[in-house]
């Protein structure tokens, strides 16, 4: 798998543990179902301390941190952010008490586009607003099988995906984010062109579209 | 609903581009906003290295990778813009921008047209004294009477308003007890200011 290139005209990049990515689901699968298309769905799992330093929550209190004060600043409005955009979805966001290893249920992406395309929103649905109520342990590969269930996803066979050919195919394909100019999700990659955030979402419904009228600026969908 | 605070910076290349659809907002809602200076950090595109740490590379990756969308924008918006290897220092000209804010509106408005335009068209220095006095004759203020060092302290408190506002970057919005940071929100503030949110 090659990060910037695929059969479908946008690859699409999430991460279950992103509360950016979760806000930016319900509107990319709102294209996608509008164009009648099929977006190549990948995921990336977030080194997050590499980048924003890292904490640990218990009871609502940081018991455990390194970040700057200007970290927890960016950290608290962009939780701030996507919450309200998520409560305008109907969704409840909170924060995350830790930082979780999302590469479990990242792997099941890859599991459920490749055995049962027709179930991924199911399987998203499932998945991210659970997640972000705190419901969901997605450290653990029984609810993660539980979620495919859920979702109407086979799962004979995911628990051997997962630690086999599931976890290599990830780890590849992680690698070659960094080089490709792939940092944070959601992204999308249209035409070999790397848009990072939802408020690209305006420009690739253009392009899908056929690029008639003027090109739109970056906005979020309210 | 209270008139909007949004604050800039004219070394931010997103305040830049949300500069015109801004404007054409408010001239669209017919309202007003105060117009705030917030000293940003802008990192340059560092080098890239052999040994290069995870940080390191996510910081350079990130950097080229905003840099191509805001030059993208840029190119969609119309406008000029060009980046210059390590980002301007913009405090005196911020400061000026507060001393335009006293003499009105219009003379504002200019000035920060003229600021941006000399940042990101020009590649002028913003933080020189010349740069600056010209900056500010050619918005139709007079010179002479900046006092740069009492409108630097100005500068200092109003920095530190914004810090207290949330204004981690630019460009910020406030409007009532809503905080939005970039243009992205353009939409959730024009129905802000039209009076619909509340209805949510």
């Amino acid at each position: 798998m090659n990060a910037l290139q695929s059969n479908s005209p946008l690859i699409v990049y999430v991460d279950i543990k992103s509360p950016y990515a979760f806000v930016a689901i319900r509107q990319t699968l709102e294209l996608e179902a509008s164009l009648g298309l099929r977006f190549d769905w990948r995921p990336v799992t977030l080194d997050i301390p590499s980048y924003l330093g890292s904490a640990r929550k218990s009871a609502g209190k940081v018991v455990e941190s390194n970040r700057s004060a200007s970290q927890w600043s960016s950290v608290k409005y962009a939780y701030r952010d996507a919450r309200r955009y998520a409560e305008r979805q109907g969704y409840k966001l909170y924060g995350t008490e830790k930082i979780w290893d999302s590469s479990l249920a990242n792997i099941a992406i890859m599991w459920v586009t490749s055995r049962a395309r027709d179930r991924l929103a199911e399987y998203f649905e499932v998945v991210y607003p659970k997640f972000w109520i705190r419901s969901l342990d997605i450290e653990d590969p029984k609810v993660i099988t539980q979620c495919l269930a859920d979702a109407g996803a086979p799962t004979d066979g995911f628990l051997d995906f997962l630690a086999g050919d599931g976890r290599r195919q990830h780890d590849e394909l992680q690698s070659q984010l960094h080089p490709a100019g792939i940092y944070g999700v959601p992204t999308y990659v249209i035409d070999d062109k790397v848009f990072f955030g939802r408020e690209h979402l305006p420009w690739i419904a253009w392009c899908l579209r056929g690029k008639h009228g003027s090109a739109p600026d970056i906005a979020y969908a309210l | 609903m209270a008139e909007p605070i949004i604050y800039i910076d004219f070394k931010s290349p997103a305040a830049y581009l949300a500069w015109k659809p801004t404007m054409a907002l408010l001239a669209e809602q017919s309202v007003s906003a105060t117009w705030l200076p917030v000293q940003t950090r802008q990192r340059p595109i560092a080098t890239h290295k052999a040994a290069e740490s995870k940080t390191d590379t996510h910081f350079r990756v990130r950097e080229i990778a905003r840099q191509t969308m805001h030059l993208h924008y840029a190119e969609v918006q119309g406008i000029p813009m060009k980046f210059r290897e390590k980002p301007g220092d913009t405090d005196l000209a911020l400061a000026a921008m507060l001393y335009a804010g006293a003499a009105g509106e219009t003379l504002l408005i200019n000035f920060i047209e003229n600021a941006f335009r000399a940042y990101w068209e020009m590649q002028q220095d913003l933080n020189d004294a010349q740069q600056v006095e010209q900056l500010l004759e050619q918005s139709g203020l007079p010179a002479d009477l900046f006092d740069a060092e009492a409108w630097l302290a100005r500068l200092a408190e109003t920095a530190a308003q914004a810090l207290d506002h949330g204004a981690i970057d630019a460009p910020a919005y406030i409007i009532g007890e809503h905080l939005f940071i970039g243009r992205e929100h353009l939409p959730w503030i024009k129905e802000l200011l039209r009076g619909s949110a509340d209805t949510l």
